[in-house]
Formats: C-alpha cells, structure tokens, sequence
C-alpha cells in the first residue's frame, strides 16, 4: 500500500470536528476553511467516495452488502493514498457480516479516539438530531443505535453501526492497532498539550508556535463565526447550528439528576475508566442539596 | 430465454424479468443484441488485465463483477451477460444491478458514453440531469415529468456520439423513475400499487408518466451539486471546468478505464461540447423543498441552449 489511514474515530458530538480542523489548522499553517476539511481524508460514511470505489451506487446495495465491501474501499483509499490519510469514523469498530474488521488492519496506521463526557453528548446530541434529551440518552444505551439507515428515502451518508455509547468506546479501544485516546474535557483544559501529543503521533508539526497558532485558529468563536457567514456542510439541515456551545459543564446546567443518573447507571464502569467523575450532579441537585443543608 | 425487452434500439432478451425495461415490440424473430443468461461464471480471469476491488476485467471489452451478496456478473463484448447468482441472492437487487450499472457497462462496451443521468425530453431536445446518488437527479426528473415532459432514461442516460458532423444524442432507456417514498409523498402521489424497485428498501418503479421513445439531441447537461447552506443557483461551466465535471458524470467511468477506455471516454466528451451541448452547476440546497425551484430553472436553461 502506498500509505494507510488514521481513524479520527469517536461516538458523535464529541469533539471529532475540532480536531479534524486543529489538523487541518496545523497542516495548512491557517485557519482552516470548515467547509474544506476532506484534504484530510474522506469520511468513512461518505456515501460518494464509496460509489466511485466500487463503481456501483449503494443505494441500491443491500445494507449487509454494503457492509461487506467497505473494508475493500478503505483498502483502496490507503493503496492509492500519497500520504497518510486522517479519515473521520462515526461507527463503533466492528466486524462485518463476514466476520472481517470493518476497519482494515492491513490499511491502518491507527486511530485517535475522541472520547466526551456523556452527560455532555447526550445533550449535545439531542440539539444535533432534534431529540429530547431522553430520547438521546435512550439512542446511547441502544445496542441497536444506527445512523443514515432509514428505509424511505436515500440519506448523503452511509449507514453507521454505533452500539450502546460504552461499547462504542470499548469497541474502539480494544482494536487491533494503536489507539490514541483522547478526551474532549483534555482538548479544552490544555489545548496545546492535548493537540502536541496528537501531532507527534501523526508526524504533523508539533512545535509551540504550530500549535499555539492552530488553537487559536480553531477557537469555538472562530468556528462560530465561519458556520454564522458560511454554513457548515456537516450540519444537519433541520438543526440550528453544529457548533452550538462547546462547553464541557453545560450538561451540569440541563440535565436533570435522574438523567444523570440514569447514564452514569448504563455507563458508569466505561466512565470511571475514562476518569469521569460519576458522582457529580447536576447544578440543580447540588444547588437543592446545599439549600437543604444551610435549613 | 424467457423475456424480450427493448433497451434503445436494441432488443434483449433475458432469463430474468427486468420490470424496468419496455417489453420488445419490434419483430418477433428479430435476433437479440443483447442476452442475459443464468450460466457459470468463473471465479476470476485467467489471465486479467485489471483486477479491483469488486471486478476484473481483460482487454477491452469484458468484464468480471464478483458481488457478495448477489453473485457474479460476466459482461463480454457488449452483447452476452452471463449471471451465477449466490443462493440467497435477492432477485430484485439483482434486477437493480442488472439495468443500472450494468447496463451503462454494456454501453461502455458498445462504444457509446453513458452518463450517471436522468435524461428528460423537453420539445426535441434532451437534458441530463447528471450527479451522484442522492443529489436529486431521479426527483427533479419527476417533476419536469409531472409538468408534461418525458422520461428518457432513468440514471443511466446513454450518448450516442458521432463526429462528422458533430452530435450527441440521448437515447431511450429505462422509463419508470425509481423513486424514495419520502419523494413520491413529497409530489403527493399515490404509493398504492407501486412495485417494489428493492425489496427492503421503500424505493419505487414510478411509471405513471409517458417515456419518450424516440432518441434526443443532447442540448445540455447539467450537473447537480446538493450542498448544505447553498443558495439554489445555476450556473454555465467554460473552460477546463466543463471536461472536470463531464467526466465526473460518466458512469462506471473507473471500469471503463480499467477497459482500456479512457482515450474513448475523453474523445466522446470532446465531441459532445463540440456538437453544442452546454454544461452547467446546478447548486441545489439540501432542502427538498427546493427542487421545485430547481425544476424551474432547469427549464430555463434549455432556453438558452
């Protein structure tokens, strides 16, 4: 193969775009256009880039079809590749109906893993698919979940495979090929640390000012902005905004404690092996905790 | 053989039924151009000459499909279609592949160019509403058709190119749209008594509308491009733009030129604009809404071809 293919992997709402665009930020010495981040490498889902692989169209593949030839799309785009390649993936790390990775090893360098919080996915993914917050929180604890597979009409991406939120995770950090953990919370504490170490996994530059720059180029208001004067072609149409607030605490102000609790009871062991703290609460709880004790 | 169809002005016959394709309706003992046979295929060639992810081929005119899932396809000469299906093989997905990709394969191998097109006439002259699946193609050629325009080809839009003098024409090929639920409600038509174009998908053979049978010179192509957040805007392509998008809208544009067909693919674009056909950009919003809007523009265009 000419060159392989680092997996950008993470359950969505994570932090995947952020740091599809630090790369882009790094590699192209300027803020990056958020519309033009496919130089990276093409979107495991993209629907396009697949039908030109195989040469027929998926729409009218079955599912289980589709499936099965994915690994041998990957495979080309790493044979034809001139450079390594930084592909987006949604889908947890599965194996096909054949019993084969839908992730190639054979095409992989390996993977990032975007991991977020998930009392801050659920709400962020709520606003995302216009869902109640308990019907995200339900799709995350859904061993079923899927993305792009509805029956009635043709949607720009592929079908994704999610799994229950927890598994997505684990499915990913128990691949077969380095995986490079990365948390959301980590990117906003220490942009620079968090973004170096991924450079010099990747071999991008990874020197202060290189970093220093592409944080600054990807700050949320920047991106904010690009979506306000540009439009953002990942953005779901119905949906208000991608980058929507950012925040790692926001969910402490819109979950309810039983919505909290209730993800930390179907995910608990995965976050604490993340190091997310499981006890915290919302601010409402805490706030009617502490009045309840100054009574 | 169990059917007889006509696809342009060629007769086919087929050991499957192909819904898609117009009975034949030239003379009974008119010999076949094209059969589509039940028979052995091999695994792979012997001596190929390319070989992918999904097929191979050898010289310039056969091709080898290997599809799990549905089976194998062998494609020679133009003419001869030899399907081993798997066991399970769902027939209808079969019958998909069969008039879609494959048959632009066969036109490939005929000589002819076929664009990744719904083709629609409109007066005497013909417009290919080309682009990649899900950029509305198949819907906006619903709505030229629901406006009293005909239905030259669903998404396998075939040229027959000539150069002396220079033309490009449109030939007729599968009639019924094969529409998304989501569009057939969306132009408020019935779903009663639709058939089934894919068996677990509600995607449809539409052919309520009347396809034209008769070729079409080719007045313009126009490229469709859905994209987030885009104004709807149509815009005429010049320049080194034209022979890009073109040839983005060949259909199994990687297998013909893993036949050896690229120089053919490059005259026949060639000589296309120079028989006059325009190329334009259709930026289409992702809102299906505003395909109706779209439509009008579309018939705008061929007033200025």
């Amino acid at each position: 193969m000419a060159a392989k293919i680092w997996w950008l992997a993470s359950y969505p709402k994570s932090g995947n775009t952020w740091l599809r665009l630090m790369l882009a930020a790094i590699l192209l010495r300027k803020p990056p256009d958020i519309n033009r981040l496919a130089f990276l490498g093409t979107n495991a889902s993209n629907r396009l880039a697949f039908d030109r692989i195989i040469g027929l169209e998926s729409a009218d593949l079955s599912l289980k079809q589709q499936i099965m030839l994915r690994p041998r799309v990957y495979e080309v785009w790493a044979a034809e590749a001139q450079r390594p390649l930084c592909c987006k993936a949604h889908d947890a790390y599965d194996l096909t109906p054949a019993g084969e990775p839908l992730f190639p090893t054979a095409a992989t360098y390996g993977a990032i893993y975007v991991v977020r919080d998930p009392r801050a996915v659920a709400v962020s993914f709520a606003h995302h698919t216009l869902d109640s917050i308990d019907g995200a929180i339900a799709r995350m604890n859904d061993p079923n979940a899927s993305f792009s597979n509805p029956s009635w009409l043709l949607p720009q991406q592929l079908h994704q495979r999610l799994l229950r939120w927890s598994e997505h995770v684990e499915s990913w950090l128990s691949a077969p090929f380095p995986v490079h953990l990365l948390r959301y919370e980590d990117m906003k504490a220490d942009p620079h640390a968090a973004f170096g170490a991924i450079a010099a996994v990747l071999g991008l530059p990874g020197d202060r000012e290189s970093i220093a720059a592409a944080v600054d180029a990807t700050s949320f208001s920047h991106l904010q902005a690009q979506e306000r004067a540009s439009g953002f072609i990942e953005k779901p149409y119905r949906a208000a905004a991608f980058f929507r607030e950012g925040r790692i605490d926001g969910w402490h102000e819109t979950l309810t404690a039983e919505q909290a609790e209730r993800i930390v009871a179907a995910h608990g062991p995965v976050m604490r092996r993340l190091g997310y703290d499981t006890t915290l609460m919302p601010y409402q709880r805490q706030r009617a905790e502490a009045n309840s004790l100054q009574a | 053989m169990n059917y007889a169809y006509r696809l342009a002005t060629l007769k086919l016959e087929s050991d499957l039924e192909l819904l898609e394709l117009s009975p034949w309706d030239g003379p009974a003992a008119a010999q076949a151009d094209v059969a589509v046979r039940f028979g052995k295929v091999p695994l792979r060639f012997e001596t190929p000459d390319r070989v992918e992810a999904i097929f191979q081929t050898r010289g310039r005119d056969e091709y080898l499909l290997s599809l799990p899932g549905t089976g194998r396809i062998l494609i020679r000469h133009g003419r001869e279609v030899t399907v081993e299906p798997e066991a399970d093989a769902d027939p209808l997905y079969t019958r998909a592949l069969l008039t879609g990709p494959m048959q632009a394969m066969l036109w490939h191998q005929r000589g002819l160019l076929p664009l990744h097109a719904n083709a629609v006439a409109i007066g005497d002259r013909a417009v290919a509403l080309a682009g990649p699946s899900a950029a509305g193609k198949s819907t906006l050629a619903a709505i030229l058709a629901r406006d009293g325009h005909l239905i030259l080809a669903d998404d396998v839009c075939a040229v027959d190119i000539g150069a002396n003098p220079p033309r490009a024409t449109v030939l007729p090929g599968v009639a019924p749209l094969r529409l998304w639920r989501d569009t057939i409600e969306r132009l408020g038509l019935p779903l009663n008594g639709l058939r089934r174009a894919l068996s677990d998908k509600e995607k449809f053979l539409v052919d309520r509308w009347s396809g034209c049978r008769e070729p079409r010179r080719l007045a313009a192509v126009i490229v469709l491009a859905r994209r987030m957040n885009v104004a709807l805007a149509i815009e005429r392509l010049e320049g080194p733009l034209v022979d890009r998008m073109l040839r983005g809208v060949v259909h199994m544009r990687r297998q013909a030129r893993a036949l050896c067909r690229e120089e053919d693919v490059s005259a026949g674009l060639a000589q296309m604009t120079q028989a006059g056909v325009t190329v334009w950009r259709l930026k289409v919003p992702d809102d299906p809404g505003c395909l109706e809007q779209a439509a009008a523009k579309v018939k705008d265009v061929l007033e200025q071809s």
